[in-house]
């Protein structure tokens, strides 16, 4: 019985080992640089080159988030809040990462033609405390 | 190591208490659970290799791909679910516990196979989000491990659960363990429905009645175990839409009165007159 169990935990090393070598080996290639702080999103930097980009999130905060990338042209900070989070009407969803825990980081690639974008947090009351920034794509 | 935990919690209970009411279901009827485990182990296997294979090739389904296939998922378990309360709520009355009625009982080898699927499918679900989330957990910069094992402890809990929902299945007759479950699954099968609105409107497939319907953070807090527990049973998250409000309200109330009104006796039965 232990050694069964010894050869599965050896086996699941032997798996997640080549993985997350070959995850940091691709990390490096990011276009912007994000910090989720439980109030504020900081980006680094805020506009880019059309085409594809990817976001490196970083949680610097002490809560779980998520990033959230809005395609439209609206200043975040006039959004309507409707029950603790905001309201997206009229912005398109162009991809998100949910759960990232405290001190964790997650890469989100994404393809953007020119225009503006919101990056968000908005589990409940995250956005209201500040958690969001506009991206300009030229 | 509390966050990782939580979500694996989340992630983890919906498809392990719909597994544990199917297993409990068959066990009772006498049939062995080689089924069941073909179509858990197949799901875990696909849902691993697919996030491996995203990891080691650094790529992903496109979100909105992701979020409709999650979408059309979820109303596949929805479909399962609500068979299997229909055929829950039509046999359990003749339940009685005695092995006579047991082998009348007897389900054919087709619907068998369809609970099979049904474990399939409800692990497909949330599984491929998981196997990534684990990946990522064990990968993050800061305590890889306690991370890593906060979301292995999240997701073994959540078996522990549905484990427990198995072994208290099997041993009460059908008509109780029904009453017990069958609204836990008229739960399970709302939030389903809830979360599929949801997937298919991230996906921008769904468009109508997205604002906000109430706020619920103040009693489940994002990130807490309780918001997990409820999250993970009755598909409530804590801003929900007024769609995702209607169509759970839409199922959950006439199922729920379906489950619980009582069992309707055929009228000859009742008012059988015993002088033949």
């Amino acid at each position: 019985m232990t050694n069964r169990t010894t050869r599965r935990l050896l086996l699941a090393s032997a798996l997640l080992v080549p993985i997350a070598a070959a995850c940091t080996e691709s990390g490096g290639e990011a276009d912007v640089q994000v910090s989720l702080q439980d109030d504020s999103v900081t980006l680094d930097p805020d506009s880019g080159a059309a085409g594809s980009l990817t976001f490196s999130a970083t949680n610097d905060g002490t809560e779980t988030h998520e990033i959230e990338v809005f395609r439209g042209d609206v200043d975040p900070a006039t959004l309507p809040i409707e029950g603790n989070v905001a309201s997206t009407d009229g912005l398109e969803l162009v991809d998100e990462i949910e759960d990232i825990t405290p001190g964790s980081s997650a890469d989100l690639t994404v393809d953007l033609d020119a225009g503006t974008y919101v990056i968000m947090c908005n589990l409940p009351g995250h956005f209201a405390q500040g958690m969001y920034s506009t991206f300009e794509v030229a | 190591m509390l966050p990782s935990f939580v979500i694996g919690l989340r992630e983890g209970l919906e498809a392990a208490l719909i597994v544990g009411i199917i297993a409990a279901f068959l066990v009772t009827r006498g049939k062995g659970l080689r089924p069941i485990w073909l179509g858990v182990a197949l799901a875990i296997g696909l849902c691993a290799s697919l996030a491996v294979t995203f990891a080691v090739v650094g790529s992903k389904l496109s979100f909105k791909a992701q979020e409709t296939m999650e979408g059309v998922l979820a109303l596949v378990a929805v479909a399962g679910v609500t068979y299997m309360i229909v055929w829950m709520r039509r046999h359990a009355r003749e339940m009685k516990g005695d092995l006579e009625s047991r082998a009348a009982l007897a389900i054919t080898a087709g619907s068998g196979l369809a609970l099979a699927f049904m474990a399939f499918f409800a692990v497909l679900r949330e599984g491929l989000e998981t196997a990534i989330f684990l990946l990522a957990a064990f990968q993050q910069a800061a305590e890889p491990l306690a991370a890593g094992l906060g979301a292995v402890m999240g997701v073994l809990l959540a078996v522990g659960l549905g484990y427990g929902i198995y072994k208290g299945g099997v041993r009460i007759d059908l008509a109780r363990f029904f009453k017990l479950t069958g609204l836990v699954l008229v739960f399970v099968a709302a939030g389903l429905l809830a979360s599929a609105v949801h997937s298919l409107a991230e996906a921008g497939l769904v468009t109508v009645w997205q604002s906000t319907a109430f706020d619920l953070s103040w009693l489940v807090a994002p990130g807490s175990v309780r918001e997990s527990l409820l999250t993970g049973m009755f598909g409530l998250r804590p801003s929900p839409t007024v769609a995702e409000v209607l169509v759970w309200l839409a199922y959950a109330i006439p199922m729920a009165i379906y489950v619980w009104a009582p069992a309707r006796r055929p009228a000859t039965e009742r008012h059988a007159v015993p002088a033949a």
